[in-house]
This record gives structure tokens, C-alpha cells and sequence, in this order.
């Protein structure tokens, strides 16, 4: 097992230098740049540009200026300071270290989406094991055509129906933010506040789950070791719990793998209509006003974190499932 | 009962005598076109989708007769006027059946003109990441060995970048046009369907027939595209299908954030953008293009749901 780890994270490297390659390349395509609105500006004087663009290290050649900003090779005060060392530079707009900008709202999206994934399984799981054991009942046929809406509703549409529903016409719950503004920041406010957007996650979420969930828990239902259950004399509930069910979660958990990865950056849309302060809509703003240096912080994070995610799938797969751990 | 016996023995006694089968035989293309017109949903969904493309065609023409409005047309007397307005003050006024947004510019036409916009990017989208996947996916999976590996260690690495930040990243950084963004969003879509490709390719390699082909001097090209590729095509159909849906919602968000389709050009999600701060005094705004890619989304699910359950030979449902 620990073999498989090793060997997956070494692989997971040149992956990541690719997707960074490809991010400080394409930032660079860009016309203008840190020094643009300097070279607006007729009082400042051509040398003092020059002089800025050397002490930036903007006037070295692209692949070196990729290894300065990966840490490998020193910038022109002789000084490691890239990525490796943990230093994602400073924002071009506000001079705040993009470090600190991402530290701060990375546990606001953890929060939202973590509770969200939460909300997911605990509708998912017991919708689409009763659809299975039911069958082609009410309740199964209403389940799979909501399932089919679900999956076809836009999240940002979605979001602005439920603010129109529940901020402006019902009045029940606030229409965005975090807390509310001037008032002490209790836990009841802020679960207040997480209700609809991880409700509106965790909805769109369950509609795609459900039927996966549901598929693998009719084929679980169809193995010949539920029919000795059963012939031994197992009530069917228990049937269904402790046997039928523990086989079916295993796709599941690689579901719950794949989403994983989208835990960072899954909640850009939602975040941006409720005004959540998280990871998607930094990246959003920044995207909007070209501050490359947070743009590249929250790809190289968000990368990290789909690497880590397809991992620990991986990992959970082999662990829940036996039957793969021979290869 | 009677009528089965005889029947099979007039079968026999032709078959005996002329080697003629007169069953009627159904190909299976036949009885999947069978078992998808009796999905109800699916029909609804395929017919709906149709509308849809008619529609969105035929927007000039609509503009000019039906509504007698064009997208860009502003009448900055009328804005935010609820659906059914008539300006009664002009001489040839016409009804604005959806309303009217911020700058006066009838929803409907802007809807219809939207919706050209979405349905082209998706279909091309689709068109371009189906046809690149296929080719990658029919290497890959033929070839196999190190090209093979290396092909899908490529898609492994597409597959890891977050999609949407790089998007936004492309789109903010290069502003592209609408057939642009197809092109952008195809790039990072074709990656699915080469997995599926390749998988296939690997089931059916080693199929006799494609041995046989092999023994009387089929090429490689040959045996891929004549072959393989034919047998192949259902689940690659399926998939297509599917991602329309896929496509269009994340081109409606792309251009929703305004890293899609530029204003003026309608989309549905641009629409949406500056309708957002009108939420208490014009919901409808936001309302109806929401609203008409939820249906379109819908169909073509309802489409390719329909599709997979015809064409799949497994599903005893």
C-alpha cells in the first residue's frame, strides 16, 4: 500500500509542474503587466522603469523566470523565493500577500463545501438505497425524473431563484455574505447564513448521486450471497444494512473521491451569487481585475488539492475494496 | 394458437424449400429505434430539442415577424417593463411578450438570439471534442504500448487542471470570440470521450473479426475506421448527447461570470449578469433565460437518457 502511495505521488509531480508550466506561461501571454500602469505614467522617468523591471527580474528570459517563481533557482536579490519556499508573491492590486489572501478564505470554502458534501450523503445514500429496494414505486419514478431535472439546472440560476424565493419574497433568510454585517458574529448567524448555499450545492449534488448510488445498489441486490442471507433467516432489513449496503458504498466512496478534488474550486458559481468570501470568488475577482499573482496562488492550490483528492480516492478505493488491494 | 403452429409450419415448409426465412428480421438498429419511441420521456425530450434548434435557427426570421424586435434594439423609455407591455406612445408598437431589461431591449428576441448563440457554441463544442477524443482515443486504444501510455498519461494531466479557474484564466486572458470559446471549452472536453474511445478499442481488438480483417491485409487505418469505429458508436452517441447539457451550462456560467460570451451579443448567461441587481424590481428578467436553459438542458438529457437505454443490449429494466 505504502508502495502504491509512493509511487502515485512521484507520478503526481511532473503533473504538477505541467499544470503550473501551463499557468505561468499562458499569465505571461498576457499583454501588460505588473509595470504597465508605470509605463502610463509620463512623470516617471524611462531608467526607474528599467531599473524596477531588473529588480523585479522581468527582464530575464520566461523559463528562467518560471524557476525563479517555482523557487529552483534564486531571483536577482540572490534570494529562494518561490514556490517551494511557500512564497506565492503579492497581489498586483492591493500589494497583500497572496499567501495570506488564499490562508484566509481557503477555510470559508472548506466550510461551505465540506457541509455540502455532508448534506449530499445524507440525502444521497438513503434516496437511492430505498429507490433500489423499492423499485419502480412512486417513489423511485419521482426521484429519477427529479434526479434528471436536477442535473439540468444551471447552479447559478438555481441560486438566484432560491434568494428570490427565500431572501426577497419570504424574507427567511438572509441573501448573502457570511455574517451579518454589524452584528456579533454568533454561530447561529453563520448557519443562518450556510443554509442556502450548501443546501443549493448539496441539492445539485444529490440529483446527479442519487442514480449512481441507486444503479449500484440494484446490482448489489442481484448477488446470490443476499439470497443465503435471506435463506439463512436474516430479517430483510437486516439483509439490506449489513450486507447489500456495505457492497454498494464502495462505488460510492469512489464518488465521494472524485469529488474531492472539486472541494476547492467546486463553489466558484455559488460563491460569487451569495457572496461568499471563499477561494472561487477570489479567484473570480481577481480574474476580472488581472491580478495574475492570486490567480496563479489559487490554480497551484486548487491543483494540489485535485491531486491530493484523486489520491486519497485511490487510496480509500484499495482500502475499502479488497478485492483490488492483489494488483 | 392455432395461427402460431401454422404459421411455423408454412415457415419450415419456405425454408425448406427456398432457404427464405419469411420472419421479418429486425436489425438492431431497428429495435433500438423501437425501444427509444416508446420512452415517452425521450420522444419528449428530442422533439423539444428540435423546437429548440428550429427556433434559435430561424431567430432572424422571428425577430422580424413574429416579435418585431431585434436583440440590440434600446428603448430607453420602456425599461424594466414587465411582461405583456405595450408602448402605447409609439405608432407601430408591438407587444413585448416577455418584458423589456435595463436598456429597454425586448427578452424574448434576445432569448431567441441567445439561445442561437449557446446551442452553436455547444454543438460545435461537442462536434470538435467528440471528433479530436475519438482520433486520440482510437490511437491509443489500437496502438496501445508506449504511444498508448503516453497518450493517456496526457489525459490524465488535462484532467487534473481545474477546469473552471483555467477557463476563466483563458477567458480573461485571451477574450476569445463565440467560436473561440468552443474552441477553448472543446480542448478541455475531449478528454472524456477518448477515455470511452479508448476503452472500447481495447474490448474489441481482440475480436476475431478484427484478426480476420487483419489476415486479408487490412491496414491499420482501415481497421479502425471501417471496423472498429462502427461498433464503437453507441456509446460514443450517447456520450455526445450528454455533454450537450454539460456544455451548455458551463458555457452559460462562463458567460454568467462575463468570461463567456461578450455583451452585447445575447446568451443566455450574460442575460443573467446584469439582471442580477434587478432581482427585486424585475425578477422576470432573471426568470426565463434561466428558465428556457433549464429546458434546453432537460431535452437533450432526456435525449441522451432515452438514447443509452434504446442502444444499451445489457439493460433488463
Amino acid at each position: 500500500m505504502s508502495r502504491f502511495i509512493a509511487q502515485r505521488l512521484l507520478q503526481a509531480i511532473p503533473v504538477f509542474l505541467v499544470i503550473t508550466l501551463i499557468t505561468f506561461v499562458l499569465i505571461n501571454l498576457t499583454p501588460g503587466g505588473p509595470l504597465a500602469r508605470l509605463e502610463l505614467d509620463k512623470d516617471i522617468k524611462p531608467a526607474d522603469i528599467e531599473r524596477i523591471r531588473t529588480n523585479m527580474g522581468l527582464d530575464q528570459p520566461m523559463w528562467k523566470r518560471y524557476l525563479v517563481w517555482l523557487g529552483v533557482v534564486p531571483n536577482s536579490r540572490g534570494e529562494f523565493a518561490g514556490l517551494l519556499e511557500g512564497e506565492m508573491g503579492i497581489s498586483y492590486i492591493d500589494q497583500t500577500s497572496v499567501a495570506e489572501n488564499i490562508l484566509d478564505r481557503l477555510p470559508n470554502t472548506l466550510l461551505l463545501t465540506v457541509s455540502s458534501l455532508l448534506i449530499s450523503l445524507l440525502i444521497a445514500i438513503p434516496l437511492g438505497v430505498i429507490s433500489a429496494v423499492k423499485r419502480h414505486t412512486l417513489l423511485d419514478n419521482v426521484a429519477t425524473v427529479l434526479s434528471t431535472a436536477g442535473v439540468s439546472i444551471p447552479a447559478f440560476w438555481f441560486g438566484l431563484m432560491a434568494i428570490l424565493l427565500f431572501s426577497v419574497k419570504l424574507r427567511w433568510l438572509p441573501s448573502g455574505g457570511m455574517y451579518t454585517l454589524g452584528q456579533e458574529q454568533s454561530r447561529w448567524d453563520l448557519l443562518k447564513h450556510l443554509l442556502m448555499p450548501a443546501s443549493i450545492l448539496s441539492i445539485l449534488n444529490v440529483a446527479g448521486w442519487n442514480r449512481y448510488v441507486r444503479s449500484s445498489m440494484l446490482e448489489v441486490l442481484g448477488q446470490d450471497y443476499l439470497r443465503t442471507a435471506r435463506a439463512k433467516g436474516l430479517g430483510e432489513r437486516l439483509v439490506i444494512v449489513r450486507h447489500a449496503l456495505r457492497n454498494a458504498l464502495i462505488p460510492v466512496a469512489t464518488l465521494i473521491g472524485l469529488s474531492l478534488p472539486s472541494l476547492v474550486g467546486g463553489a466558484l458559481v455559488t460563491e460569487t451569487i451569495f457572496g461568499w468570501p471563499g477561494m472561487g470568488r477570489l479567484a473570480y475577482h481577481a480574474a476580472t481585475k488581472r491580478d495574475y499573482p492570486i490567480i496563479m496562488g489559487v490554480l497551484v492550490i486548487s491543483s494540489l488539492m485535485v491531486l491530493l483528492g484523486s489520491l486519497l480516492s485511490d487510496v480509500a478505493y484499495m482500502a475499502l475494496d479488497p478485492r483490488i488491494r492483489a494488483d | 394458437m392455432t395461427d402460431r403452429k401454422e404459421t411455423d409450419a408454412r415457415a419450415q415448409a419456405a425454408l425448406a424449400l427456398n432457404g427464405e426465412s419469411p420472419y421479418e428480421s429486425r436489425s438492431v438498429m431497428q429495435m433500438a429505434r423501437q425501444r427509444f419511441l416508446r420512452d415517452r420521456l425521450a420522444v419528449f425530450g428530442s422533439v423539444m430539442l428540435l423546437l429548440l434548434v428550429i427556433l434559435t435557427l430561424g431567430a432572424p426570421l422571428l425577430s422580424e415577424y413574429v416579435t418585431g424586435f431585434t436583440p440590440e434594439q434600446i428603448e430607453l423609455g420602456a425599461t424594466l417593463k414587465t411582461p405583456g407591455y405595450l408602448n402605447e406612445r409609439l405608432k407601430d408598437a408591438r407587444v413585448h411578450v416577455l418584458g423589456t431589461d435595463e436598456l429597454g431591449r425586448d427578452v424574448l428576441t434576445r432569448i431567441i438570439f441567445g439561445g442561437r448563440v449557446s446551442l452553436y457554441v455547444s454543438f460545435l463544442t461537442v462536434l470538435v471534442s467528440v471528433s479530436f477524443g475519438t482520433l486520440v482515443g482510437a490511437v491509443a486504444g489500437y496502438f496501445g504500448g508506449a504511444w498508448g501510455s503516453i497518450l493517456m498519461r496526457l489525459v490524465d494531466v488535462i484532467m487534473s487542471i481545474p477546469a473552471l479557474f483555467l477557463l476563466i484564466l483563458i477567458a480573461s486572458v485571451f477574450h476569445p470570440g463565440v467560436t473561440g470559446l468552443a474552441l477553448v471549452l472543446a480542448t478541455l472536453s475531449w478528454t472524456g470521450v477518448s477515455r470511452l474511445v479508448r476503452g472500447e478499442f481495447l474490448t474489441h481488438k481482440n475480436r476475431d473479426y478484427v484478426d480476420a480483417a487483419r489476415v486479408i491485409g487490412a491496414g491499420p487505418a482501415r481497421i479502425i475506421f471501417r471496423h472498429i469505429l462502427p461498433n464503437a458508436t453507441s456509446p460514443l452517441i450517447v456520450a455526445a448527447t450528454l455533454s450537450i447539457g454539460n456544455v451548455i451550462l458551463t458555457e452559460t456560467a462562463l458567460s454568467f461570470l462575463g468570461m463567456g460570451v461578450q455583451p452585447p451579443t445575447p446568451s443566455w448567461g450574460n442575460m443573467l449578469t446584469n439582471s442580477q441587481q434587478y432581482l427585486y424590481r424585475a425578477p422576470f428578467l432573471i426568470i426565463f433565460p434561466g428558465l428556457f436553459i433549464l429546458i434546453t438542458v432537460l431535452s437533450a438529457n432526456l435525449m441522451g437518457n432515452g438514447l443509452r437505454d434504446a442502444l444499451d443490449p445489457r439493460m433488463t429494466e
